[in-house]
């Protein structure tokens, strides 16, 4: 296999980058990197985590690609083997949050104030969202400040979506995926994948039809 | 009729899709409207972090192996040493007991004192010269019938000698302290009282009883016999014919062996991995 050089690689395909990687070429990570962190980063922001979690889970995710290498095969599109691996991190991520709430459930006895973090993070984001939309269609802002909140609402309906739902929308919206390449990441049918899409856009525009003028 | 449930079903699927083209374009629409808003990228700590890893990752390889060629080396020397130092460690700790059976089961015959009825007083004493007889039929005896007459005889020896021990204030010549470990170790174990007694009447008591009967009956070429004794040591001599001997040293506390230089006399070769366990008991006078 040939390498790629360091002029041809803005033409090279990510797989061949993620091969040559692999073969030992450091710089073909930088290329590969370069390319993706950021549709990686906004698919963790996206899901309503903070800013620290979501760069704590885009580095798990690209240390778990780094240590793969090796093992990488030219089968899939580098792109779906890389959400693959990200929405693996993020969901990784839930059960040690989920456990961790047990953890803090029982020990602080205290079911009312607990209580599962993602829905009542949910429910919390359901309140801003709220708030926000009755501040812009009752307050006169600028058009700047509208589209910031509009940026915030959008946000905070995404991360209101179930898991499911909103994995699929992320895919499909923010990172381009068709749903037969979703259901290969996500390891579900794609009739599933369509249903799960649908009513996160059903319910987005929902949440989000007040900022619509 | 199932033409009109069929019209229905067309007709909700053509809504449902224009409902979902319908919310696919209000959702783009707002994406457009956020899209300058929304450009969030990890910081470039994270990159370097990523990016560092990566680079290092590749690097590894080179490290590890030369580590672990470093440390597989490092692993066998320690083994060999361990290995070599049990092999040497066991080796020392042969019992002569081991050593005499060995050589009794091969047919040799050695090259021992030698004592006269006369100076058989005691129990003890019987089980010194039947030890002797085995000697020196040892060619002759076959191993099983040797190790059976030793163990009855044993057997006898060891009852009588603990009677005895209460009972008399004379001397106890052959119980050694090694003697008297084994015994102890019997009373506790019944169960390996047949292997034990075996190795406990050996050559040590055979030469314990030699070097504290100063008159000793020299019927073979080669014996050793008490010389002198002082605080701390035994002076032995060893002697190859009636003339020729060499004298040593018996430390009494620690019983080694320490040869007298002498320029006269010839060096005889010395059984050091017998001598070098006997046991010296002082008669009690």
């Amino acid at each position: 296999m040939v390498l790629p050089t360091e002029d041809s690689k803005e033409s090279v395909s990510d797989e061949a980058l993620m091969l040559a990687y692999g073969k030992g070429q450091a710089s073909a990570f930088d290329s590969l990197y370069q390319r993706h962190k950021q549709v990686v980063f906004r698919f963790f922001v996206k899901q309503g985590l903070s800013l620290a979690i979501a760069e704590e889970l885009c580095h798990d995710t690209w240390l778990k690609l780094i240590n793969a290498r090796e093992k990488y095969q030219q089968q899939a599109l580098f792109r779906t083997y890389l959400f693959t691996i990200a929405r693996n991190t993020l969901i990784d991520h839930y059960k040690k949050k989920s456990t961790q709430n047990e953890v803090n459930h029982t020990n602080n006895n205290s079911d009312n104030d607990s209580g599962n973090n993602e829905s009542s993070d949910y429910s919390n984001n359901q309140g801003n969202h709220d708030d926000l939309a009755t501040n812009i269609t009752t307050s006169p802002v600028c058009e700047q400040q509208q589209k910031e909140q509009l940026h915030i609402a959008l946000s905070l309906n995404i991360a209101a979506l179930p898991l499911e739902q909103r994995e699929v929308f992320l895919l499909k919206q923010e990172s381009g995926f068709s749903i037969e390449q979703i259901a290969q990441i996500t390891a579900q049918h794609q009739e599933k994948v369509k249903s799960s899409w649908r009513y996160a856009l059903k319910r987005l525009r929902k949440g989000l039809q007040h900022y619509v003028k | 009729m199932s033409n009109k449930y069929t019209d229905n079903n067309d007709k909700q699927i053509q809504a449902s899709a224009m409902q979902q083209q319908s919310d696919e374009a209000f959702i783009n629409e707002l994406y457009n409207e956020v899209s300058e808003e929304d450009q969030s990228q990890p910081s470039e700590l994270l990159d370097q972090r990523i990016i560092n890893a990566a680079h290092k990752a590749v690097e590894k390889p080179k490290n590890s192996r030369s580590n672990l060629k470093w440390y597989s080396s490092l692993a066998t020397a320690a083994s060999l040493t361990l290995v070599i130092s049990l092999v040497v460690l066991q080796q020392s700790n042969i019992v002569p007991n081991e050593q005499a059976n060995n050589m009794l089961k091969q047919g040799i015959t050695l090259q021992k004192p030698m004592i006269s009825s006369n100076d058989i007083e005691s129990l003890a004493d019987q089980e010194v010269v039947a030890e002797q007889m085995d000697y020196q039929a040892g060619a002759s005896y076959s191993t099983k019938m040797v190790t059976k007459e030793r163990m009855v005889r044993t057997t006898q020896y060891e009852k009588k000698a603990k009677l005895s021990k209460q009972k008399s204030s004379e001397p106890m010549i052959a119980a050694s302290p090694v003697f008297m470990a084994h015994s102890n170790q019997r009373e506790e174990s019944k169960t390996k009282e047949d292997k034990t007694e075996i190795i406990d009447l050996s050559i040590q008591q055979l030469q314990q009883y030699i070097l504290l009967n100063e008159n000793l009956n020299v019927e073979d070429q080669w014996v050793w016999s008490f010389e002198s004794e002082n605080d701390i040591e035994y002076i032995i001599d060893i002697f190859r014919d009636e003339e020729q001997y060499i004298q040593y040293r018996l430390d009494k506390a620690i019983f080694k062996i320490i040869e007298i230089p002498s320029q006269d006399l010839t060096i005889l070769p010395l059984n050091r991995s017998i001598l070098s366990k006997i046991t010296i008991i002082k008669a009690n006078n």
